[in-house]
């Protein structure tokens, strides 16, 4: 994600001040940083996050909220399975390192691992964005799209449904899919039911032997160079970030396109309570949510406008499933993915 | 009580005195310290890997015994395949590493080949490309689809289908050899250098032929060697992660490492399964280490440096000498230039760009002015050179002591001592990161979230790479030397400063060079590891892989590690030359009694 070209930048700036968001400036009202919160944070003095987010965005944005507040933040970068395993470890050793991670894989931890806060600005997120039981909240949306290689595939081979993909066996060894699309295949199952979504995921499986990948970016990368005709499954915005560097790359939205979050949660046991609750409420406001569409993360706020803004019109006219899977849910559906794609 | 009782309460008494005083001589005190040391290292994540294995996987860390992980892990048949697979591809690589290796390592020791100095610096060279890296510059060389060199073979011949593929088992071998044949020319070149060639001069002035010498001479002596190595890149083999990662699984070859990986790569992770899992990698490694100590236990046999004279010749190629340096050159080309000339020229383009070919974009400095200016990348380079250079050190002198406790000290036992040192390498990396992770977080050492977590993991990581080098160094050199000195009334602690220090100097300084490298880019262990202010290059280059950067950017940081990394090994390279030049004339100085 985020590795927009000079010229990317120079665009998405343009569509930036087009649109009348401007970057926050010094003056300008917070609705976020409530002063009482702010006075008890700013005792502790600082905020460490663990978060999946790569430094370049992540520090880019606690910046604001280090100039906003004057509380130092450390940031510390892993997957989401390194940080769940760390956090997990921590908590059964005692030990409380961080006050707030950003993930996407926080529905997946044991509740009692995070606080039950709402945040004051959460009150702009749709229902699905929001836990309820008020342990965490989605910060930028992650959308499951299709996408083919521009140079590969010809308009009129663009398959309309996952039925009709299925069908493409022209491109039989050259499609690919993430070999922990789990969510992805339990929103076909939602979407049709489970008779006819395993029987659609079997079909694409068996006309197409896809190729199993590993991580949602290279599969991005290698269906925008070629190396792939088309992705059945991929994250629209990494695909989105491979189009904008040149890549003649594309997504395309089928019914249904499954939905989950990058969330944001207090931990339980957080070493400096007030500044974490302070930041997850800096993460849902506008301010945060309109930075993060300068890297293409869609957001979850409706006052927010997506960037390009026309990004999500394809994904608006299909059928959008959220998809949060427990820890026991995920193992069930990634070995029901195994048995399909890996045939064990 | 009676006198016969009192004598042998006496005789008991008298013999734990005599223990105890022996324990508490300095020089056995030092040892012992550093076996323990050594010892604590290795126990933590292999203790971890036993403990996560036989009880339940609570997700919050182990539970109550259960076999539970071994049902999960290895009730499928489709573990056999893996295991098959794994075997396959971890004796391929061995095998074919071992003959690049040697090859090189003969012709630059043994030979008046021309271009030695080059071939070293090569090889040393290569070590400094990640091993992630190489395997996406050999996709973009030798794949079906986007290979650049079928590109051209197809475009030249007139071909439809592409000649050569990358994606499998074959593709595979050649990844990991290509890379690590270097490790095997590190390992086989300082004993060659030191070879005793009176054994073979004899042989030819009595008649014999080289092409009869070499099999029936030279690699009967050189089978420690030969065997060290093999273990180590059979093992390297059977643990390899990023070549299985990104050429296997697109070539739907899986292995074992591919199925640890996915257990640990679920949030949260399995690692009870993974452990369990790692268990078969650690039985294969502690029977390899086995029969390797079977098959050299008769280690006087090899010594090829004893207390007799001797001056190491170099065969005379006359009008072969260019060309088989030629041929060297031409083998380093294919190996380790492609792959480099491959990623330098992917730094300056965004998209896929293959070389002669043609891109899909402009050239740009981007991707470099991506890098410096990625917010953490200095930090980060600072932190893994002092963390480097700490472990190599630390290394290389633990296990000269150990490799001499076990190969003198206590020879019969030996084989528990270089096991226990080696099965490190058996455990993928990430699995030692949980393990120190966890371990550290019960006791009470105040090391999570600072930079001596990361020098302990690094340490456990790398132990096995040194017990190789030195262990491989130390059957050269005859006990005999050792034993002269000490009958001349020098203490142990000269005979290993002024004996064998020396003479194993040119081994050690490998070793440190090539652990430091690793150090630098490793990363398994570090993502569990790092903490605020103590990032590490590995885990930029995963987050590059992961979710921040392009093809280019990735091409990128990979050509600022090697940069500095040439120039760092480019010095100590030159002290590597001074070294072991001082190593000669004290061998030679040894040999004539001088």
């Amino acid at each position: 994600m985020g590795f927009l070209g000079h010229s990317g930048r120079l665009t998405l700036a343009a569509v930036v001040l087009a649109l009348g968001l401007t970057p926050a400036a010094g003056e300008q009202a917070r609705p976020w940083l409530d002063p009482t919160l702010l006075a008890a944070a700013q005792k502790e003095g600082s905020l460490v996050v663990y978060s999946s987010t790569n430094e370049r965005e992540g520090l880019a944005m606690f910046k604001l909220f280090e100039a906003a507040t004057g509380i130092k933040v450390q940031y510390v970068r892993a997957a989401d399975s390194i940080l769940t395993s760390r956090m997990m470890i921590e908590f059964r050793g005692g030990k409380n390192s961080y006050d707030i991670v950003h993930m996407t894989a926080i529905n997946r931890m044991p509740p009692q691992m995070l606080a039950q806060y709402e945040p004051p600005e959460a009150k702009s997120l749709p229902a699905s964005a929001r836990d309820p039981d008020r342990r965490w909240y989605g910060v930028y949306a992650v959308y499951n799209t299709p996408a083919y290689n521009t140079k590969l595939v010809k308009p009129d081979e663009v398959p309309q449904s996952y039925e009709d993909m299925a069908k493409l066996k022209q491109f039989r060894g050259k499609i690919a899919i993430d070999g922990t699309d789990s969510e992805w295949l339990r929103g076909l199952v939602i979407h049709y039911g489970e008779q006819k979504g395993l029987a659609i995921a079997r079909a694409l499986a068996a006309n197409l032997d896809p190729v199993l990948t590993v991580g949602h970016l290279a599969l991005s990368r290698s269906v925008g160079s070629g190396e792939y005709a088309m992705s059945i499954n991929n994250y629209t915005n990494l695909d989105l970030n491979v189009k904008l560097g040149g890549a003649p790359i594309e997504s395309f939205a089928l019914d249904p396109v499954t939905q989950f979050f990058g969330s944001v949660a207090v931990n339980s046991r957080a070493p400096h309570p007030n500044a974490a609750r302070l930041a997850a409420n800096f993460m849902l406001s506008q301010e945060l949510q309109q930075f993060y569409t300068r890297f293409g993360r869609p957001p979850t706020r409706t006052d927010v406008k997506p960037n390009p803004p026309d990004s999500l019109d394809g994904i608006r006219k299909r059928k959008i499933i959220t998809v949060l899977m427990s820890g026991g849910e995920e193992k069930r559906w990634s070995s029901t993915f195994d048995q399909i794609f890996k045939r064990r | 009580m009676s006198l016969a009782q009192a004598r042998m309460d006496s005789g008991v008494g008298a013999a734990l005195v005599r223990a105890g005083a022996l324990i508490l001589r300095p020089r056995n005190l030092a040892l012992i310290a550093c076996v323990v040391i050594a010892g604590w290292l290795v126990f933590v994540p292999l203790a971890a890997l036993f403990y996560t294995a036989f009880t339940e996987d609570t997700g919050f860390g182990p539970g109550p015994l259960s076999l539970g992980n071994f049902i999960n892990a290895y009730s499928n048949w489709h573990i056999v395949q893996l295991f098959g697979n794994s075997l396959v591809f971890a004796v391929g690589t061995a095998i074919a590493t071992l003959v690049m290796g040697a090859l090189v390592a003969f012709v630059v020791e043994r030979t008046d080949a021309p271009l030695g100095p080059l071939f070293h610096a090569l090889a040393l060279l290569s070590f400094a490309i990640p091993g992630l890296l190489t395997s996406m510059a050999w996709i973009f060389v030798l794949s079906p689809n986007i290979g650049w060199v079928n590109a051209l073979l197809k475009s030249w011949f007139g071909l439809a289908e592409a000649p050569l593929s990358i994606y499998s088992m074959g593709g595979m071998i050649w990844a990991l050899s290509s890379h690590y044949f270097p490790l095997a020319y590190l390992m086989l070149g300082p004993t060659l250098r030191v070879l005793d060639v009176r054994l073979e001069e004899a042989a030819l002035v009595s008649g014999a032929k080289y092409w009869q010498v070499l099999p029936k001479i030279t690699l009967p002596l050189l089978r420690p060697a030969i065997l060290s190595t093999l273990v180590l890149l059979f093992m390297l083999g059977m643990s390899s992660y990023e070549v299985p990662r990104l050429i296997g699984r697109p070539a739907r070859i899986d292995v074992f490492t591919t199925e640890i990986q996915a257990a640990v790569q679920n949030a949260p992770p399995e690692f009870g399964t993974a452990s369990a899992l790692g268990m078969t990698l650690l039985i294969i490694c502690v029977v390899a280490v086995f029969l390797y100590r079977q098959s050299t236990r008769n280690a006087e046999a090899f010594a090829t440096i004893t207390g007799k004279g001797y001056m190491p010749t170099r065969i005379k190629l006359r009008h072969w000498r260019w060309p088989v340096a030629l041929g060297i050159l031409f083998m380093f080309f294919v190996a380790l230039g492609l792959p480099l000339l491959t990623l330098v020229w992917q730094s300056f383009f965004r998209n896929l760009a293959q070389p002669f070919v043609g891109s899909t974009g402009p050239f740009t400095w981007e991707n470099y002015e991506f890098i410096l200016h990625y917010p953490i990348f200095l930090d980060a380079v600072k932190t893994s050179v002092s963390l480097a250079a700490m472990s190599a050190t630390i290394v290389v002198l633990l296990t000269f002591v150990m490799a001499w406790i076990a190969m003198r000290a206590v020879p019969k036992a030996g084989w528990v001592l270089d096991s226990i040192a080696f099965t490190p390498i058996a455990m993928p990396h990430v699995l030692v990161g949980a393990a120190v992770l966890f371990a550290y977080l019960m006791l009470p050492i105040p090391v999570y979230n600072t930079i001596w977590i990361l020098l302990i993991a690094y340490v456990s990581l790398y132990i096995p790479y040194g017990m190789r080098f030195t262990s491989s160094g130390l059957t050269q050199i005859h006990k005999e030397l050792e034993e002269s000195a000490e009958v001349s009334g020098a203490r142990t602690r000269q005979v290993f400063i002024w004996i064998l220090l020396p003479l194993l100097a040119p081994v050690l300084l490998a070793a440190w060079i090539y652990i430091f490298v690793l150090s630098v880019r490793e990363l398994g262990a570090s993502v569990f590891l790092i903490g605020p202010g103590t990032h590490v290059l590995g885990t930029i280059s995963l987050t590059m892989w992961e979710e921040g950067g392009s093809y280019g950017a990735v091409s990128a940081l990979g050509v600022l590690q090697i940069v500095p990394l040439i120039m760092i090994v480019a010095g100590l390279r030159w002290l590597e030359l001074r070294v072991q030049r001082r190593s000669e004339a004290a061998t030679a100085k040894v040999q004539t009694g001088g």
